[in-house]
């Protein structure tokens, strides 16, 4: 016959190991479904917006796409605020900061 | 830090809290039901509930810090904590303020739960019934990952985990061994006469 003790321990060692695998798990979880997010939607500007962009009068240019407003970032990195995606046949709505 | 990983970030983050909320309410209302095993105590299922919910919070924070220190959208903190306040998404984000601060006091009030009472804390409990959908619509209407193939695999996986969980709980009644003899208690008390 098992002690309940020894049944109380085992499983309050159980929990622990449960809880540390769940948390392992979940910090995994954030950077897969962050590569994934990034590379299903990255946000970017392809070559032909930014060059559609950068022909058009710049007041008008931000009338189909505005950008973050870091001065400091790269064009590979800039996210537009309204557009369609090209990477998927889906038409969906792309968007920076939003979950 | 560039904003493009901050956005990253937020997004990932919003997925894994989605999936670590659902499993809360399912192990929730598997606790409720009292499953168990002689390697599956009961306390074991409530345990992992509280220490599943305690880790929800810290990912629904990265969540939200991400989003709101991200410039692009320039939430602000404000936005962060008041429902409907913001300008960007104002509906969307705003159900997410409210299932966050669902969320923040039914933790809240299950660490002071000795303080408050059970009937007080059962009562602000049931709230998470109403967390957790509004959490999703939220997910659902703001995402920017909604209709991508992995996000509606995780989104349909955690409704239906959640629904049979709550279908089970609706169909399987009490499993509380006390319930059917204090319920014959309290129906004695009421019959007894008044001295």
């Amino acid at each position: 016959m098992v002690n309940p003790t020894d049944a109380r321990d085992a499983a309050l060692r159980r929990l622990h190991r449960l809880t540390v695998g769940a948390g392992l798990a979940a910090a995994a979880g954030l950077g897969i479904f962050s590569a994934v997010g990034a590379a299903t939607i990255p946000g970017t500007t392809d070559s032909t917006t930014s060059t559609a962009s950068s022909s058009t009068d710049s007041s008008n240019s931000t009338d189909s796409t505005s950008y973050s407003s870091s001065s400091s970032q790269s064009s590979s990195t800039l996210q537009p605020s309204t557009g369609v995606s090209q990477s998927t046949g889906r038409p969906h709505a792309v968007s920076g900061a939003s979950s | 830090m560039s904003d493009a990983i901050l956005w990253y970030t937020s997004r990932g983050a919003g997925a894994v809290t989605l999936i670590l909320l659902s499993s809360v309410v399912v192990l929730g209302v598997l606790g409720t039901q009292r499953v168990h095993s002689p390697s599956w105590p009961r306390f074991l299922t409530t345990g992992l509930h509280s220490n599943l919910a305690l880790m929800t919070l810290v990912f629904l924070s990265l969540h939200i810090v991400t989003a709101v220190v991200d410039p692009f959208t320039n939430l602000g903190w404000a936005a962060a904590f008041i429902p409907f306040d913001s300008n960007y998404r104002t509906f969307w984000l705003g159900l997410g303020v409210v299932a966050f601060e669902l969320l923040l006091a039914i933790v809240a009030t299950s660490l002071v739960r000795g303080f408050i009472g059970r009937r007080s804390w059962r009562a602000i409990h049931w709230l998470t019934y109403a967390a957790w959908p509004v959490g999703v619509a939220h997910g659902m209407g703001t995402g920017s990952d909604t209709w991508s193939a992995w996000m509606l695999g995780i989104t349909s996986a955690c409704v239906a985990a959640v629904a049979v969980a709550v279908l089970l709980r609706i169909t399987s009644g009490s499993r509380d061994p006390l319930a059917a003899p204090r319920t014959s208690f309290r129906a004695a008390v009421d019959r007894r006469p008044p001295r």
